[in-house]
């Protein structure tokens, strides 16, 4: 696997790109991504690298990195919305490809920020007539 | 400068208290111009009349926004305070000048919501009268 | 016939553009009060818009990604978070004089009132977008709005004197008694038109809407090249044609139904009813435009499923911000705000949002990850720069006119 390694900047090519599930469907940003640092890194000469271990996605993410009142307040209301808290972390392994957007290996209704998306489907616009039907 | 050119241009939407004779007067040439400008507006739908077409309803609907534009740029300078004694004389001639204007418009917008054309294509000379004496007022008062 | 049709998106965007509810009485009332001095602005804006439409065309036939993406990978959550407001904010309000429009434009057809028409129109704009296909709905609108031609025949048909107009097109002088701050003020309101953010979020949407591949760069070149121009030859016309015969007689343009004198004058009852068509599909295409690209901008901040390419029960969230704005834009509407000086306005704070767009767009269109061998020319990147400067200083000048001049009084 290492013959097919490049170098990236994480925060430009990971930091707010589209993701894309295994339907083609568009599943969200990347709002944040988790790395694990190494104990004692970068002194602790176990030679181990920080790695990027998920993508994370959701208003609640998004909240989290704006800081200031508006983050604040933002993630504050998002805890009320959503009290279990679920943070929407999607392992690295589940990345299928890295380009203008972010192919993931899964579906997006696994994902937690599609709630508010089935939120909307079932009481807003699955009640409108037509709402199942392709456009003519 | 540019302060004082804007002011002129002002119309309906900047009606506050008069400061002075000679903003009072720029009030006054504005108010004209506008009024002039919805005169010849009818003007130019009499003349389309004139030409037999029939329209439907679109040159009344001009006929009537032009004649309520007048009326409110007329009402708006009525409700403004001359500054002085001097100042009433422009009063009188403002208001006598857009009163004859309304009128002709007026009647514009009766013809043309009887379907009287004839009666419509009759006023153009009435119009064009009121829209010179508007436009006389406006240069011999601009300063 | 496909090929005739396949530049119909880049017709409907520039239409929503150049010759929307304000921009038709906009540049009529230009044209009566500075005559033919402000049609520079019109140029200067077609080559702008010509210019980034063509890279955010690009941008979306190569990498899959429409404009707001791009806006908030490259400038982050934040900045685009302020973007996103502004925008939102600009298109609210144009989407509420255009529904306003599509009834004026009614009004004059029947004579009655605006207000009657209002609820209707705006229904009738939600049930397109809910149930009409994309392509359709381009082609039809798109097309429809070429009735507007009518204008440039108006002027046509007029015979006027070509080299004086075009002598009094090149050197611009202030009519007798008008200010500088005020010209400047409608340079930047015309500029601001001919750049509004959402002709690129809409225009770089539909690409991805008809499934652009990097095949299509042609299909992008044309719709650019053919639709904007048009565009704002209509915004010319509509000004030459206010400046030959409603300048002469010192009539001051306030309503659409002025704008139809100089076409009814020379062409008789036919020639208004192609234009009240055209008023009708441009102002209707307008609104369309706009109540879209509510739901574009936000879902492509947030990485929502947009689009009319699925069903809408798939982009639920797109949909409902979509039906939102337009039930807001009815109620503002309804409450009989003039819908035109809305417009006028909503043309200011668009100026102060455009940096915030074009700036990503130049960067992205010449970043290799996305373009590969398809980014930008030198020749292009040299001319962004340029209009990048220029959008700069309208956005810095744009505030501070509107209060110095009492909005173009």
């Amino acid at each position: 696997m290492m013959a097919a390694a490049r170098v990236m900047d994480a925060a430009l090519e990971l930091l707010d790109r589209q993701l894309i599930d295994c339907d083609d469907r568009l599943a969200g940003n990347v709002d944040d991504v988790e790395i694990v640092i190494p104990d004692r890194w970068p002194d602790g000469a176990s030679g181990e690298l920080p790695v990027v271990t998920a993508l994370l996605s959701g208003p609640g993410v998004l909240a989290e990195r704006f800081g200031g009142s508006l983050g604040r307040g933002w993630s504050a209301l998002h805890r009320r919305l959503h009290p279990d808290g679920a943070l929407i972390s999607i392992p690295i392994g589940q990345v299928r490809d890295i380009g203008s957007a972010i192919r993931l290996g899964l579906r997006s209704d696994q994902l937690a920020s599609n709630r508010m998306e089935v939120w909307f489907r079932d009481h807003v616009v699955g009640k409108i007539p037509g709402a199942g039907h392709a456009a003519e | 400068m540019a302060v004082a050119f804007a002011a002129i241009g002002c119309a309906v939407g900047c009606v506050g208290s008069s400061q002075g004779e000679a903003d009072y007067q720029h009030k006054a040439v504005a108010t004209t111009e506008h009024v002039r400008s919805s005169v010849r507006t009818v003007e130019l739908a009499v003349q389309t009349a004139a030409e037999g077409d029939d329209y439907g309803p679109y040159l009344s609907r001009v006929i009537s926004q032009a004649e309520d534009d007048a009326s409110s740029a007329a009402n708006a300078f009525d409700t403004i305070q001359p500054p002085g004694e001097t100042s009433d004389e422009v009063r009188d001639q403002v208001d006598e000048l857009t009163q004859q204007a309304l009128d002709v418009l007026s009647k514009a917008r009766i013809a043309i919501r009887r379907g009287d054309v004839g009666g419509l294509v009759q006023l153009s000379s009435d119009l064009t009268a009121a829209g010179d004496q508007l436009e006389q007022f406006g240069e011999s008062e601009h300063v | 016939m496909k090929k005739l049709f396949a530049v119909t998106l880049g017709i409907l965007t520039a239409i929503g553009g150049f010759v929307d509810i304000g921009d038709i009485v906009a540049n009529a009332a230009v044209g009566a009060r500075y005559r033919w001095a402000l049609a520079w602005v019109v140029v200067v804006g077609i080559i702008g818009i010509v210019l980034f439409a063509e890279m955010a065309g690009r941008v979306a036939a190569v990498s899959g990604r429409a404009v707001f993406d791009l806006i908030r990978e490259r400038l982050g959550p934040r900045f685009a978070l302020a973007n996103l407001i502004g925008s939102f904010f600009v298109n609210l309000l144009t989407l509420t004089a255009e529904i306003a429009g599509v009834a004026l434009a009614l009004e004059l057809a029947t004579d009655v009132n605006y207000l009657l028409w209002l609820p209707v129109c705006a229904l009738a704009v939600w049930l397109v977008i809910w149930r009409v296909k994309f392509e359709t709905l381009e082609d039809v609108f798109g097309l429809l709005g070429l009735a507007m031609m009518v204008i440039a025949v108006t002027v046509w048909r007029a015979g006027p004197d070509w080299g004086s107009i075009f002598h009094e097109a090149s050197h611009p002088t202030l009519p007798p008694g008008e200010g500088l701050p005020t010209y400047f003020y409608y340079a930047i309101a015309l500029f601001g038109a001919a750049m509004t953010p959402y002709e690129v979020f809409f225009f770089s949407s539909g690409a991805i809407e008809e499934h652009w591949t990097r095949s299509d760069l042609f299909v992008n070149r044309a719709n650019v090249y053919i639709g904007f121009p048009l565009g704002g030859l209509l915004s010319l016309a509509l000004m030459s044609a206010a400046a030959l015969f409603l300048n002469p007689v010192g009539i001051t343009v306030e309503h659409l139904g002025q704008v139809a004198l100089p076409t009814t004058l020379v062409l008789g009852r036919t020639g208004l009813a192609v234009l009240l068509v055209g008023f009708f599909a441009a102002t209707f295409g307008a609104a369309l435009e706009t109540a879209l690209s509510s739901g574009y901008t936000v879902a492509q901040y947030f990485g929502w499923q947009w689009g009319k390419f699925v069903r809408p029960l798939q982009a639920a969230r797109f949909h409902t911000v979509v039906l939102a704005a337009v039930i807001v834009g009815a109620i503002i509407g309804l409450s009989s705000v003039d819908p035109i000086k809305v417009t006028e306005y909503s043309l200011i704070f668009s100026a102060v949002a455009l940096p915030l767009t074009y700036f990503p767009i130049l960067v992205v269109a010449n970043d290799v990850g996305y373009m590969g061998d398809k980014v930008n020319s030198r020749l292009t990147n040299a001319l962004g720069t340029v209009y990048l400067v220029i959008v700069v200083v309208a956005a810095a000048a744009a505030i501070p006119l509107m209060f110095a001049t009492k909005a173009g009084a």
